[in-house]
């Protein structure tokens, strides 16, 4: 695999602030922003077998944890060691995704790639077993169109707005993966989601992935996912389990609260503002969106600080049976912070099934 | 670096100015904060601070020998607004860099960030040399 291809791939799918520390562990230079840092990787000495084999271990495993949408499923006793089976015995079909992976595909595949998600690779990673699907998605972005840039005849048409934004629809190649942890009793599926997507579009695919998954092994592994709802409070009142960095919240005064503070090493639990609007009640808060990260110390002596969120609104969280099915898992630089963040999941369910 | 010492150097350096009042009491009301009370004051903590009900040059003045003299005594943060309303704090070295060559890397996209200024809402925060 060449240099060129690893970074555009990086640069299509890992968020800035983790592509940083992942340069950095492998003693690689960055520059400012990604433009830079390519040109200084790509015009220097960095073209060694051994560099290029570590970039691609980081892509393979940020195509495979990075910024996820994330189900869980209970698996039947005797279940996960058939579908461990069946994982290392599928059949990869060739496909312009299959044959490129890792690599992002060209714009003319983008352009006519599928949708639906299909099979490109099996992977061991810690322990586990990832089935990886690949498929082309779209997503919008909205940018402003300075006047200027129309042609001049078409300008008198636009003369009473303050400002003109066009949208764009941006083709992207999305990888969404079934991981089985031989730790664990459970399945996991994650979908692609990266910053700026919808989240019914990930809900959809979450609908997709095990149908296609069942297809192929002729066996359905998945019933109900797993109700995160109870974690959010569980986890939120678990003092000294990572720090909140984002809690919305409704209280019985009638007000809905939603309160942000993503400064490094602070925590919400802990904020004045927030304990001193508790203490005056009488009664719970009552939580339904919650963002906990950890900072996880690397080898260099800087930090990864992968997040999870679990985000539902006030009107489930006020129903009879509220219920969430899906954690965003993101800034994991690799398997361990997955498996990491993965564990902490793991830990509120059981907790939650010994109640 | 405490507050005294802060006020000390003022006191050297513009004495008799207009300025020094209002820069004094601004280190006055910020030490008066607890400490986790001070950790984003934005332009309207500030009117608080000078007794303003808003911001004119007096104050910029003086918040400029806050930040820019070699007094040091606030760090300029911002907050990055993208399109989606999704906020990003920039720290104060990195919003330093973007004003000094005009360009604002996305630290989440790592892609430039076009009109920055328009998208970028400053607030202070005491330095290292203000203390605890």
């Amino acid at each position: 695999m060449k240099l060129g291809g690893l970074l555009k791939g990086m640069r299509q799918r890992v968020p800035w602030s983790v592509a940083g520390r992942i340069l950095k562990e492998l003693d690689l230079p960055r520059g400012q922003g990604w433009e830079r840092t390519i040109e200084r990787l790509m015009d220097g000495n960095y073209k060694k077998k051994a560099i290029i084999d570590a970039l691609e271990m980081a892509l393979i495993e940020h195509v495979i944890y990075g910024e996820k949408l994330v189900r869980v499923y209970d698996l039947a006793k005797g279940e996960k060691e058939s579908l461990i089976k069946d994982l290392e015995n599928v059949e990869i079909p060739k496909t312009n995704f299959s044959e490129n992976f890792p690599q992002a595909l060209t714009p003319e595949e983008l352009a006519t790639g599928s949708p639906i998600p299909t099979l490109v690779s099996v992977q061991e990673r810690n322990d586990s077993i990832c089935a990886i699907f690949g498929s082309v998605r779209t997503m919008q972005s909205r940018e402003a169109v300075s006047m200027e840039e129309m042609p001049e005849d078409s300008r008198g048409i636009f003369e009473r707005f303050d400002e003109v934004v066009g949208i764009k629809h941006i083709k992207y190649e999305a990888f969404d993966v079934v991981l089985v942890s031989r730790h664990s009793p459970r399945v996991i599926v994650l979908v692609d989601y990266p910053d700026g997507a919808p989240k019914e579009n990930g809900l959809g695919i979450h609908l997709v992935v095990p149908r296609q998954l069942t297809e192929i092994v002729e066996y359905d592994y998945f019933t109900q996912p797993v109700n995160l709802f109870p974690l959010i409070n569980a986890m939120y009142k678990t003092k000294g389990e990572g720090n909140v960095v984002e809690l919305a919240f409704g209280t019985t005064t009638a007000s809905l609260k939603h309160e942000k503070m993503r400064r490094q090493n602070t925590c919400l639990r802990e904020e004045t503002y927030h304990k001193g609007g508790k203490a005056a009640l009488r009664t719970q808060i009552e939580p339904h969106r919650l963002s906990i990260n950890w900072k996880r110390a690397l080898p260099s002596g800087a930090s990864s600080i992968p997040e999870l969120s679990l985000n539902t609104t006030s009107a489930t969280a006020a129903s009879p049976h509220p219920a969430l099915f899906e954690a965003e898992i993101r800034r994991c630089m690799d398997a361990d912070d997955f498996s990491f963040v993965q564990s902490k999941l793991e830990h509120f369910i059981s907790q939650r099934s010994k109640r | 670096m405490s507050v005294e010492q802060i006020k000390k150097e003022l006191n050297t350096r513009w004495p008799n100015d207009a300025t020094l009042k209002l820069c004094l009491q601004i280190i006055d009301y910020i030490a008066s904060l607890p400490p986790q009370e001070r950790r984003m004051l934005t332009f309207r903590s500030m009117c608080r601070a000078a007794r303003k009900r808003r911001v004119d040059s007096e104050l910029l003045t003086a918040l400029n020998v806050l930040v820019n003299s070699t007094v040091a005594a606030l760090d300029v943060h911002a907050l990055l607004v993208d399109n989606d309303q999704t906020e990003h704090e920039l720290d104060a070295k990195t919003f330093a860099e973007a004003k000094a060559t005009g360009e604002l890397i996305h630290p989440e996209t790592g892609e430039l960030v076009p009109e920055f200024e328009k998208r970028t809402v400053p607030f202070f925060v005491p330095s290292e040399r203000f203390g605890q």
